[in-house]
């Protein structure tokens, strides 16, 4: 793949709106034959070097997005030094059996932004949160709310998504993503009393 | 809305002032309840995250089933080495699945009856728009048992751009009757998650726990049933009697 075929991933990808779609789809086709590789190379089974693959291009995607790749290196390096990481993660999870991870604090997670200190003070509570309680009351929150939470997460600003859904604006998006927040917190907490 | 919330969003949106920044971090050390604040807002965030990613990869799957080469047969002389050691390995998982089969199936036998028969053919909708010619296209391919060409047309229709509740339903519906049981799940708690005069997505994910019967499904799927049973929800007659029977 030549510097021309990156430009045009890349562009698309930052240029955002309902085309982004395409672009993703794009990307993931241009470096599929990286599962044939994670197969040779680490032994994997090939369900599982497809599943370290999609989840490389899903970071991929997330960084372009978020303007975390620079640009430094080819997307091809990029996306296989990614995917090298993602396969020898699964392998070391299935050699010590490590099926915590799904409780554990997410590699992506927020609290990572934060500095040492307030890190550490926050986690102390994070630890006790039920992420499996707050993930059965996000699909109950009403598909609006989840729909406008999900496409600012996947990095579409508020303005994009005044455009999807047919707002008025994105400070109205702004305000209804946060009264959407709200609620998810308002449910989780009137559940909790509840118990 | 709360105040700490818009100053939590504006941190982690990148539009506090570097001053802002600062004092957010000091309050986080200082300050327990804004701490509490800080780590509910990121779990919220995080699991909206994971939701994300759960759909991505689903995308993604069904992109894979379109890509993948098709798998090319051993060649005989490796077919023969290696057919000794099938044979024991099938023998053991033999006397030791079957162990494990008699304790599943009489949970998977109710959900396999059950699919056998609603889920052997779709009812096809009535109407002009163009969204519904396009799920009744899914739905004669579904009746034509090409479950392939159905994942993709109802892949569409209930992508994030259109998200039709009744291409969620069939999507999940042709996950289950191909044996992608995650992907199923996925289909099915976001059609619960709409508002229906009717909704079966919750009876429909102890379906298809039922059937996939690993782990602590059997167990998960008696609580939805219970669930679905104390809000009257699509499907409440059935998970009565399940229930009974579990």
């Amino acid at each position: 793949m030549g510097a021309d075929s990156d430009m045009a991933i890349l562009e698309g990808l930052k240029a955002g709106g309902g085309q982004r779609r395409i672009f993703e789809r794009d990307l993931y086709k241009t470096f599929f034959y990286f599962i044939h590789q994670g197969v040779k190379k680490y032994g994997m089974a090939e369900e599982d070097a497809a599943s370290a693959y999609s989840d490389t291009i899903i970071s991929v995607i997330d960084n372009i997005v978020k303007g975390s790749f620079e640009g430094r290196s080819a997307l091809k390096s990029y996306g296989y030094k990614i995917f090298s990481n993602k396969c020898v993660d699964l392998l070391r999870k299935d050699t010590t059996n490590k099926r915590k991870a799904d409780q554990a604090i997410p590699i992506d997670s927020l609290l990572y932004e934060l500095p040492d200190q307030a890190r550490t003070a926050v986690q102390q509570i994070l630890m006790k949160e039920e992420r499996q309680f707050l993930m059965e009351r996000l699909i109950a929150l009403g598909e609006k709310c989840r729909q406008i939470l999900l496409f600012f997460e996947d990095g579409y600003s508020d303005k994009e998504i005044a455009g999807f859904m047919e707002y008025n604006s994105g400070d109205v998006v702004k305000t209804s993503r946060l009264r959407c927040l709200e609620r998810l917190k308002k449910k989780v907490n009137v559940e909790e009393t509840l118990r | 809305m709360n105040n700490s919330l818009n100053i939590i969003a504006a941190y982690f949106e990148g539009s506090a002032s570097a001053e802002e920044r600062h004092s957010f971090e000091q309050r986080c050390v200082n300050d327990a309840d804004f701490a509490a604040e800080v780590a509910s807002y990121i779990s919220r965030r995080d699991v909206i995250r994971q939701h994300l990613v759960a759909q991505k990869r689903a995308e993604f799957a069904l992109l894979y089933e379109d890509l993948a080469p098709v798998q090319h047969p051993l060649k005989p002389e490796i077919r023969i080495k290696k057919i000794s050691f099938y044979l024991a390995a099938a023998c053991m998982v033999l006397v030791f699945g079957w162990f494990l089969l008699w304790r599943t199936a009489q949970v998977s036998q109710l959900s396999e009856d059950y699919i056998a028969a609603n889920f052997n053919t779709l009812g096809l909708n009535m109407g002009g728009k163009e969204t519904t010619d396009q799920l009744q296209r899914g739905i004669a391919v579904f009746n034509a048992k090409k479950y392939e060409e159905a994942i993709r047309i109802f892949g569409i229709l209930a992508g994030p751009e259109r998200s039709e509740p009744e291409a969620v339903k069939n999507l999940g519906i042709t996950y289950l009757v191909t044996g992608k049981y995650e992907e199923a799940i996925v289909q099915f708690e976001r059609l619960s998650g709409y508002d229906l005069y009717s909704n079966p997505g919750l009876f429909y994910k102890a379906l298809v726990l039922m059937k996939r019967s690993v782990g602590n499904d059997k167990e998960a799927a008696k609580k939805l049933l219970q669930e679905v049973v104390a809000r009257n929800l699509a499907g409440s007659k059935e998970a009565g009697i399940w229930l009974q029977k579990l």
